[in-house]
Formats: structure tokens, sequence, C-alpha cells
């Protein structure tokens, strides 16, 4: 009965007459939101030149992978999964959604590295096709820019009230990890090494992955599923000793600074110190140049890949 | 039985009509969709966030967000249960935000709080129907929206289930499960009481 009486007031609390927010303030609000969502997302132009950067590295991939068949390499799953990858991160980058356009940047970033170690490669694998890969990919990070990634720009349930910007780059550091990951795991995989494990780079790939999405969902586990999965990437580089490929140690060394990034985290909470509010957005300069840096070693390397043979 | 119909249709075309004016940004039509849900919506904000007080702040990000993107609205469900929908994400987030702001402070600055009231001065000051916001309060948020919408609302189970994104049995699940569980609260109470 009392069940039945208490939700009976309850229903009598709710019938009172609420005070009601007058519709000035919210009519303001919304035009600011407005202005802020639509300025803190890719303008038009940047956009497209994002787009066309990250078109013409899946491009690059696509005729890789064409030549691939015609050469039956044999290897058609892992080729196919850059130019798909490449594909949709043209298509993310004019969505809203801050995880279509941390996915993006991670497709770039990972591929962006891969094009490097690719360019550095002997003059029958095509260096000029990993400068190619590497224009694509840093053209589109730098045109994309911070833009869709800002306060402003993301969804409400994102809004860390401290270390967004770690938070962020650690997002876009798994995601990277995680494609490159999955595609060594692939290349493994369908290449049949015995000693390549591919189920655990696979199983890596899916920790990171799962990391990154509790990361957006501000969640205390993602973080340690991240460092456990780190911590399983560099012992399965150390695995590898003496058959590192150049791919696998840039794995490593991410995996080594995704390790380091939260420390601050852990040391704030440790000494139970206010986080400090400055430094929540992502810095743009040192991104830039490291992307702008990595570019134009590929470009050396692919041009000097293929011309310094026929010149000696 | 002819009337009936045509006045369904001329709801949905008024409905329609709506909806057009405020995806292309009419301000006039956003006001008049103000006024004319804002009370509703104050009172299905005040239940779910288990303030039967003033909630003004909610009410109006309710609104934000939902003005701010009226441009996802396409007018298959009615106007209020698409808002309710909204509101039920807004106060979800808002109650997290709560939590984890909590958690920090108590983290960063356990200054010690207020003097707590006597147990003999809590449940003479409280009643019944405290008691079974009190309750609401500790449901988990699935439960929490089920019970305030099926329960304290007394929606039918099918806009129950298109305001909150799932399957009608699940709403049922849900309803079911958090009454027996405020009910057995307001019940374990009372007998605290006597």
């Amino acid at each position: 009965m009392s069940f039945e009486q208490a939700l009976q007031q309850a229903r009598r609390d709710l019938d009172q007459t609420p005070s009601l927010p007058a519709f000035a303030p919210i009519d303001a609000a919304v035009r600011w939101r407005d202005r802020q969502r639509w300025s803190s997302r890719p303008d038009d132009a940047r956009r497209w030149l994002a787009t066309a950067g990250a078109l013409l590295a899946g491009l690059t991939m696509a005729v890789d992978f064409v030549l691939g068949i015609v050469l039956g390499a044999g290897l058609a799953l892992a080729i196919a999964t850059p130019v798909v990858l490449l594909g949709l991160s043209a298509a993310w980058i004019h969505t809203g959604r801050l995880g279509a356009q941390l996915s993006a940047r991670a497709i770039w970033w990972s591929y962006l590295l891969l094009a490097v170690v690719w360019a550095s490669g002997p003059a029958d694998s095509l260096p000029a096709a990993g400068s190619l890969l590497a224009v694509g990919c840093g053209f589109a990070l730098l045109a994309s820019g911070r833009q869709g990634l800002t306060r402003a720009g993301t969804a409400a349930a994102f809004d860390p009230i401290a270390f967004r910007g770690t938070v962020l780059l650690s997002m876009i550091l798994a995601l990277a990890d995680a494609q490159l990951l999955m595609l060594l795991g692939i290349t493994y995989a369908e290449a049949g090494a015995a000693d390549g494990h591919p189920a655990a780079l696979l199983v890596c790939a899916g920790l990171l992955g799962l990391g990154a999405w509790g990361l957006s969902r501000l969640r205390v586990w993602a973080v340690v599923l991240q460092q456990i999965a780190n911590v399983v990437v560099v012992l399965l580089v150390a695995v590898f000793v003496g058959r590192q490929t150049p791919l696998l140690l840039l794995l490593g060394t991410s995996a080594l600074v995704q390790l380091v990034l939260p420390v601050r985290m852990f040391v704030a909470f440790r000494r139970g110190a206010r986080p400090r509010d400055r430094g929540t957005e992502l810095s743009a300069v040192v991104p830039t140049v490291l992307v702008v840096c990595l570019v134009v070693a590929a470009l050396v390397l692919g041009l000097w890949g293929t011309y310094a043979p026929s010149l000696s | 039985m002819v009337g009936e119909v045509s006045a369904l249709v001329r709801e949905e075309e008024a409905a329609a009509a709506l909806a057009r004016r405020l995806r292309a940004g009419d301000r006039e039509a956003m006001q008049a969709a103000f006024a004319d849900h804002a009370p509703a919506i104050a009172r299905t904000v005040r239940a779910l966030a288990c303030l039967p007080g003033s909630v003004d702040d909610l009410v109006q990000e309710v609104f934000i967000v939902a003005f701010t993107r009226i441009d996802t609205y396409e007018g298959r469900m009615p106007l209020a249960a698409w808002l309710r929908g909204i509101a039920v994400n807004v106060v979800r987030n808002q109650r997290r935000r709560a939590l984890r702001r909590r958690a920090l402070r108590e983290r960063f600055d356990p200054a010690p709080g207020e003097r707590p009231d006597t147990p003999e001065e809590v449940l003479a000051t409280r009643r019944l129907g405290d008691r079974l916001w009190e309750a609401v309060d500790r449901l988990p948020d699935a439960r929490r929206e089920a019970f305030v919408l099926r329960v304290v609302e007394q929606r039918p189970l099918t806009e129950c289930a298109e305001i909150l994104g799932v399957s009608i049995k699940a709403v049922s699940r849900r309803a079911v499960a958090a009454e027996r569980a405020v009910r057995a609260h307001v019940e374990r109470e009372e007998e605290r009481c006597r």
C-alpha cells in the first residue's frame, strides 16, 4: 500500500507547475552552438583537400593491389585492407562525429609511417609508390589539422575535465597502431608465416581498438587495457629479436610512447594534485613538424631508392 | 470514425509541417514548439533526474540540443517523443558528469561535508514521495528511465520503447525490475519508521 501512496505523492510532486526557462537564452545558445559547430568542423576547402590526399593514398594502394594480383603476390586481403580504409577515411572527414574524425587521422598517420618504411625499401619494391602514399597521407593530415577535434566540435559525451589532449592523442595512436597490427597480422596470416604470431598481433589490434573506444567513453579500464596491450606489443617486438622489420620497430616505439603518455595522468592522481586546465587541447606545432619531416623523408628515400640504382 | 481518422491525418500533417519549419530554422516555430512542449518535458526531466524541484538548466539544455540538431528530426515520431528521447540522454549525461565530478572532488578535495542529520531527523522529515525518489535515484540508468516513463508517467509501452530506442520487451522487463526494487525500498523504509 505504501508504495502506491508514495507513487501518488511522487506524481503530485511532478504535477506542481514547474518554473520554466525563458526561450531567449535558449535561442541565443542555439545560434552560438550553430556558429561553433560549423567553425569547428573542417571547412569545405580543407575537408576536400584532405579527401584528395586520402584518395591519392588510396589510389596508390589500389594500383599496388592490382599489381599484386597481376604479379600473383597472393596477399589480396592484406593489400585490399588499406585501400578500403583509406577510402573510408576520405568520407569520414566529412562527418561531424568524433570517432570518425579520430579514425580518419589514425588511418592517415598509420599509413604515413608505413609509407616511410615502404619508401626506404629496395628498388624492386617500388619505393616511389611509398613516397606517393606518404604525400597523400601527409597532405590529408595537414589539410584536416585539428578541426573537428576541438571541444566545441565534439560530442557532449566526450568531455574530459583534464588531460583532453593526452586522451585524444592516446586514442589516435591506439587506433593507428591497431590498424598497422591488423595489417601485419593479416599479412602474416595470408603468407602462412609460422613464426609471425598473426593471432597475437590481431588480438593486440583488437585490444587497442577496444581501449580507444573505452577512452572515448572516458573509462579508466580503457587506460589499463591500452597499457597491457602496449606491453604485449613491446614484448612481441622483442620476441622477433634479429628479425625485426622497420615496421615492427616503429610499432614498438609507438607502443613505448603510448606507455609513457598517461604517466602525467597517473602522477597527478598519485600526488593528489588538481589537474590544470592548461594544454587540454592538442598542440598543433609538433604534429605538423613531425608530419612534414616524415613526408620529406619518404620523398627523399623513395626518389633515392628509385633513381640511385640506375645512377650507379 | 471518419472524423477521428481525418483528425489524425490533420494532426500528422500539422506535425510534418512543424517539422519542416523547424528543420528550416524557423525561430517562430521553435518558440511555438518550446511553448507547447516545455511543461511536459520539464515534468519528465524532473522525474528522470529525481529532482522534484527546479530543473531549469536541464530543460534548457534539452531544447538547446534539440534545436541545434533539429536537422536530424525527420518527423517519423511525434515531436514530444523525440524531445523525450533527448531528455533521457541529457539527464543521463548530466548524472554521469555529476558522478565523475563528485568522485574527483572526493579524491582531490576530501573536505568534510555538512553535518549529516541524525537518523531520527531524516526519518521524521522525509515524506513517502521522497523515499520513492531516493529509491529511483539509486536505480541503474536503464531501469530508472523505464520506471519513470512507464510507471511514474504511465506512458504506453510502445512510446517508452520508441523514446528509449529499445524493444517493448526490454522496457517491460526493466520497468518491472525497477518497480520491484523501488517497492522493496519504500516498504523497507516504511517498516523502519514504525
